[in-house]
């Protein structure tokens, strides 16, 4: 029905991913950048999912209204 | 033609004096209601029952009445005991006296009611519904799944006119952290005998959405005395536990819990608190993603951090190298390693201050200009990684011609172009002043000693 592409559970856990590979120093140098970029796009994403109207989400609602109910 | 004939009024006054003398002045008796009716002046009429506990048959069937006086009474003594009002379907233990009249027939008139009869009634029955979905292994199967950590899109079941939906969705809709919450009300009957079918139609309309919602909430809104038994009720609790998703309940109740309450993800008291709670996750949500956020900016800064030092430890052993060297034409080598250096610094004092300022990652008021921050943060790691490779490439390249012409000086590389050391007990000589003839010294060539005796000395 919805196409998730990426669910707040899955950047979550991302987010504590690349935390612990932070922690464990499995990170190197070079991929540093590349890092604080998908942390700070995935610290976003789910900002936006909490904070945020989805538009498509209240499409859906309303298609239920003539639907179902 | 028969001689004695009686009329049906000699006949049912006969019967009645039958009853009178044959009867007690009151039984106290059990029996289920199976219709129950009040009239506009206040009489309860009602049909009671008893059943074949195995195959559920009916085997007796009376008429029962409370008079409108006895009621007023019963009434409110069995709605506050038992927190429930009387309805069809309740086994009660009433006080009763046989009355026949000649024309409405048989008929018990109840004078008196035992409330804790039918506390211990509705408890056994509970008790059985329980443990069949123990039996059956599924009472903890809704509780066993995980809320997800972002429950926002909730299908409510609730009556379309009760005002606790209205509560509830304007206590989701304006909570003051600015959580987005999308509520969609299935309605169904929420008290007496249709609510247990209405409640599962409705959660049948919300499976076919599944995917879409993240929690099934049913609320209640409190008030005044209703028949609840449909939340006690087998099927429902066990639609409930087979629900993929997890269902809250906001029911009301002022007594124990349901069945239904029982078997739920979680279970609170009123649509109030089942708002609350689902404020208060997401809160607990939030706090989460913020901690980490903190955590990983603090980890790269102290990454940094470290690079920094490894910076100038490597800067420090260069010019301890060249230093040792002492050699005056390398101080443009030096001052080539301060700059290069203090350009390093520089960049890497840069990143810790966007780091810094990217902690507004966290405030979500300024997540447009965390945006910027963090594209230049990344420019810049990309900017201090070519830095640092090619400074330490071109610091190693000078280093290299440095130690190239010590090489030079080295007397081995001497040697190697013919020439040769003589040493007296290890010490190279450069004069004859303390030599005398006969002693024994050492020539050291490129490739092996030679051991001599002198035998003549010239000034």
């Amino acid at each position: 029905m919805t196409s998730k592409k990426l669910n707040y559970n899955e950047a979550y856990k991302e987010l504590e991913a690349i935390l612990a590979k932070l922690e464990n120093q499995e990170l190197d140098v070079d991929q540093l950048s590349v890092y604080v970029k998908k942390a700070s796009e995935l610290v976003k994403f789910c900002k936006g999912k909490l904070h945020e109207t989805e538009k498509e989400i209240e499409k859906i609602l309303n298609e239920m209204d003539n639907d179902t109910i | 033609m028969p001689v004695n004939t009686l009329s049906l009024l000699e006949l049912n006054s006969k019967i009645k004096e039958a009853i009178k003398s044959g009867t007690e002045k009151a039984y106290w008796v059990t029996g289920e209601i199976s219709e129950i009716k009040i009239n506009y002046s206040g009489h309860c009429y009602l049909e009671l029952i008893q059943k074949n506990e195995e195959s559920d048959q009916i085997v007796a069937r009376s008429r029962a009445t409370i008079w409108a006086q006895t009621f007023r009474l019963i009434k409110p003594y069995f709605e506050t005991t038992t927190g429930q009002p009387l309805v069809q379907g309740l086994v009660i233990l009433v006080k009763a006296s046989v009355e026949f009249h000649e024309v409405f027939g048989l008929s018990l008139n109840i004078l008196d009611i035992e409330p804790a009869f039918t506390i211990g009634e509705l408890a056994l029955r509970k008790q059985k519904v329980i443990d069949r979905l123990t039996e059956e292994g599924v009472i903890t199967m809704n509780r066993e799944l995980e809320l997800p950590l972002l429950s926002r899109k909730i299908a409510v079941i609730s009556s379309e006119t009760a005002a606790g939906y209205g509560d509830f969705v304007d206590q989701l809709v304006n909570n003051s952290f600015g959580y987005k919450f999308y509520c969609k009300l299935f309605p169904a009957v929420m008290q007496g005998d249709e609510a247990e079918q209405s409640i599962i139609k409705a959660l049948d309309r919300i499976y076919s959405y599944e995917d879409f919602f993240d929690i099934v909430v049913i609320i209640r809104g409190g008030g005044s005395q209703a028949d609840l038994s449909c939340f006690n009720s087998y099927w429902l609790a066990y639609h409930i536990t087979q629900f993929p998703l997890p269902v809250l309940t906001g029911i009301g109740h002022e007594q124990d819990d349901s069945v239904v309450d029982l078997v739920a993800h979680t279970r609170l008291k009123t649509p109030t608190a089942v708002a609350v709670f689902l404020i208060d996750h997401l809160t607990r949500v939030e706090d989460a993603l913020n901690t980490v956020a903190i955590r990983i900016t603090d980890e790269i800064r102290s990454l940094v951090e470290a690079m920094k030092n490894d910076l100038l430890l490597l800067i420090k052993n260069l010019q301890l190298n060249l230093k040792d060297t002492q050699t005056q034409k390398l101080t443009g080598l030096l001052y080539f390693i301060h700059s290069m250096s203090n350009r390093i610094h520089k960049i890497l004092d840069t990143i810790q201050q966007d780091l810094n300022r990217s902690d507004v990652i966290l405030d979500r008021m300024a997540r447009r200009q965390v945006e910027i921050q963090t594209a230049s943060v990344e420019t810049l790691f990309y900017r201090i990684q070519r830095e640092v490779l090619n400074s330490k490439k071109q610091v190693r390249k000078d280093l290299d011609s440095v130690i190239d012409r010590l090489r030079i000086l080295d007397p081995l590389n001497v040697l190697k172009r013919g020439y040769s050391i003589t040493c007296k007990g290890g010490i190279p000589l450069k004069e004859i002043e303390y030599l005398s003839e006969g002693n024994t010294i050492e020539t050291l060539l490129h490739k092996g000693k030679i051991h001599s005796t002198i035998k003549k000395l010239m000034p």
